[in-house]
């Protein structure tokens, strides 16, 4: 009996590692088939062969793309986009996040309804469109850090975890004259840290992937981002595949056929950072999970 | 309290301004839908024009096709998703190696942060006819006899679709499940095995259940956001071939709006999307709370 049941689970366990090996296969052969394109010969890769690695061995591509200037500006708007948003993000999660931590604060309930009704009911995309457009943030730089400047979730989270800290520390400080906000950069950002951590790479990240803001407010070539760069290539080979495509043509302008190892170097440039952080990181952006599904 | 806060009250000040301009004046924005919008006279100076806006809607048999699309690619996301996800997480606790588990984790989530322009690049390259990888493989194996478009094809852009987004998602969408399996009490494992249960019995029969409360409440709160079908996969990966399987709110708001200029219609026909949205959201959020008062027990 015990041994029929062992054989049972061993065919269990070797059936689901190799579910689980095909998985993440899965996962890792469309970044695996983009950077072979990557290092390819641009002549070399317009045919139907399977390719698990160059036929040569080239740099051509990267190459071509740091000599390129807009591609060169357009790496350096998106990490100053990146870096200055989410400076921006934790202050303003930080600051809705700490005075709701207060249970006796007054008017608490009117001020958490207030950022809660966002959530459930919101204008949608033309007014917002509109009203950004009146106040003057088309072409303007602006527009890349300030409109998702404060999220919801991400200060329910942040005042999760404050709630968790021991009150102590902070009555001593008051007791020794301390003010409030003395307190919260001096005691409780040094504590609170992981979960700023959380919500600044999950920001990041937002905004390192977001290109739709740079597609409906930016009209000035020199201040794209880098992911509208390989948006606009994407619509190249649509191109190819469709004949019909003007509606897209109004809002982008035309840009030169690339070779497609160029646009496989563009993909491998913004998906690596994201790749290299990211092990590091994870357990951050988990942590955070938790924390906001005990909240709901 | 006012006072002892008040140095509080001043960080809230920022936060409330940038909620009150951009949440709340699109909101108040909303007003245009009833106007002859015109960009130059602004949304306060434009004429009131009848509900002209809402009556084109529901003559407009695009914006049928619009809805038909959205609830039906909404629904088959929800559900797959619903029913890949539960089953990845029972395979992932089921893996004994604690190594192999944290890697195996590890890369699940890794699709997560991946933007859809990206995505959509690796979608469009391994489907290629030129390049692809998935049509190379086929004409090797002979089986297919040319390379097969399958991006122009309007039937499979659904189905594409629908992958992408598994596989974006399911790996997170995992930690959620992974949480309460580890809530499950371990005493139910340990009398199952003096019953002789094996490793697959004790999923189906202990794991699963232990979950389900929480997959219920996933799955009605899902729901509620039926009229919600994320612009950037849809956008990214269709194209005008596919247009009539694939155009959903987002897509067709977007284009018609601010591609086509034409704000007050657009807006109009988001501000439908938005108020049945609404509608479900909050009957999703009171059956998921009645559940949940209720599963304590």
């Amino acid at each position: 009996m015990a041994c029929k049941k062992s054989k049972w689970d061993k065919a269990f366990d070797i059936i689901n590692l190799l579910l689980m090996a095909v998985f993440c296969i899965s996962i890792f052969l469309p970044f695996w088939d983009m950077m072979v394109m990557s290092f390819s010969e641009p002549l070399s890769v317009n045919s139907l062969k399977i390719r698990f690695w160059p036929e040569k061995l080239t740099f051509s591509s990267y190459i071509y793309l740091f000599k390129d200037d807009q591609i060169v500006r357009s790496i350096i708007v998106t990490v100053l986009r990146t870096v200055t948003g989410t400076a921006l993000h934790v202050v303003f999660c930080l600051f809705v996040a700490y005075p709701l931590s207060k249970k006796d604060l007054k008017y608490r309930k009117i001020i958490i309804l207030f950022f809660l009704i966002p959530l459930y009911f919101s204008g949608g995309l033309i007014p917002s469109y509109i009203i950004n457009r009146y106040i003057g943030l088309v072409d303007n730089l602006l527009v890349y850090i300030i409109p998702q400047a404060f999220s919801v979730f991400s200060m329910l989270v942040t005042r999760t975890y404050i709630s968790t800290v021991d009150n102590g520390i902070e009555e001593s400080a008051l007791i020794d004259g301390a003010g409030y906000p003395r307190i919260l950069f001096t005691i409780l950002i040094p504590i609170i840290k992981p979960v700023l951590a959380t919500i600044a790479l999950w920001h990041a990240v937002s905004l390192w992937n977001d290109w739709f803001t740079c597609f409906i407010y930016i009209k000035d070539e020199n201040k794209i981002v880098l992911q509208m760069i390989l948006r606009r290539m994407l619509d190249n080979i649509k191109d190819v595949t469709s004949d019909m495509h003007a509606f897209e043509m109004e809002a982008t302008v035309k840009t030169k056929i690339e070779p497609r190892t160029v646009r496989a170097a563009i993909t491998m440039l913004i998906t690596i950072p994201i790749i290299c952080v990211y092990p590091f990181l994870q357990k951050y952006f988990v942590k955070g999970v938790m924390i906001g599904s005990l909240k709901g | 309290m006012v006072k002892k806060y008040r140095s509080l009250y001043f960080l809230l000040i920022l936060p409330v301004i940038h909620q009150i301009v951009f949440e709340y004046l699109p909101i108040w924005g909303i007003v245009l839908s009833f106007k002859d919008f015109k960009f130059g006279r602004g949304i306060l100076g434009s004429e009131w024009n009848n509900f002209e806006h809402y009556k084109r809607l529901f003559d407009d048999y695009l914006f049928y096709r619009v809805l038909g699309n959205t609830v039906k690619i909404s629904l088959l996301n929800i559900f797959t998703g619903f029913i890949v996800t539960i089953i990845f997480a029972l395979l992932i606790n089921e893996i004994v190696n604690i190594k192999i588990k944290k890697a195996i984790q590890t890369i699940s989530y890794l699709p997560h942060f991946i933007s859809w322009v990206v995505i959509s690049g690796f979608v469009y390259q391994l489907l290629s006819t030129e390049v692809g990888l998935v049509n190379a493989v086929l004409s090797k194996l002979d089986i297919i006899p040319k390379p097969i478009f399958f991006m122009g094809d309007k039937d499979l852009f659904v189905p594409i679709l629908i992958i992408s987004l598994l596989w974006q998602s399911v790996g997170w969408g995992s930690i959620i499940y992974l949480s309460a399996i580890a809530g499950i009490e371990q005493s139910q494992y340990e009398s199952a095995e003096i019953d002789g249960a094996n490793r697959f019995q004790k999923m189906v029969n202990i794991t699963l259940p232990g979950i389900m409360p929480t997959a219920t409440i996933l799955l009605i709160l899902a729901v509620g956001k039926v009229m919600k079908v994320g612009f950037d996969p849809v956008y990214n990966l269709y194209n005008a071939q596919v247009m009539s399987k694939a155009d959903v709110f987002s897509t067709y708001t977007f284009r018609i709006g601010i591609l086509g200029g034409d704000y007050a219609y657009s807006a109009a026909i988001g501000i439908f999307q938005n108020v049945v949205g609404f509608i479900l959201v909050i009957t999703s959020n009171k059956i998921a709370k009645s559940l949940k008062a209720t599963s304590v027990f």
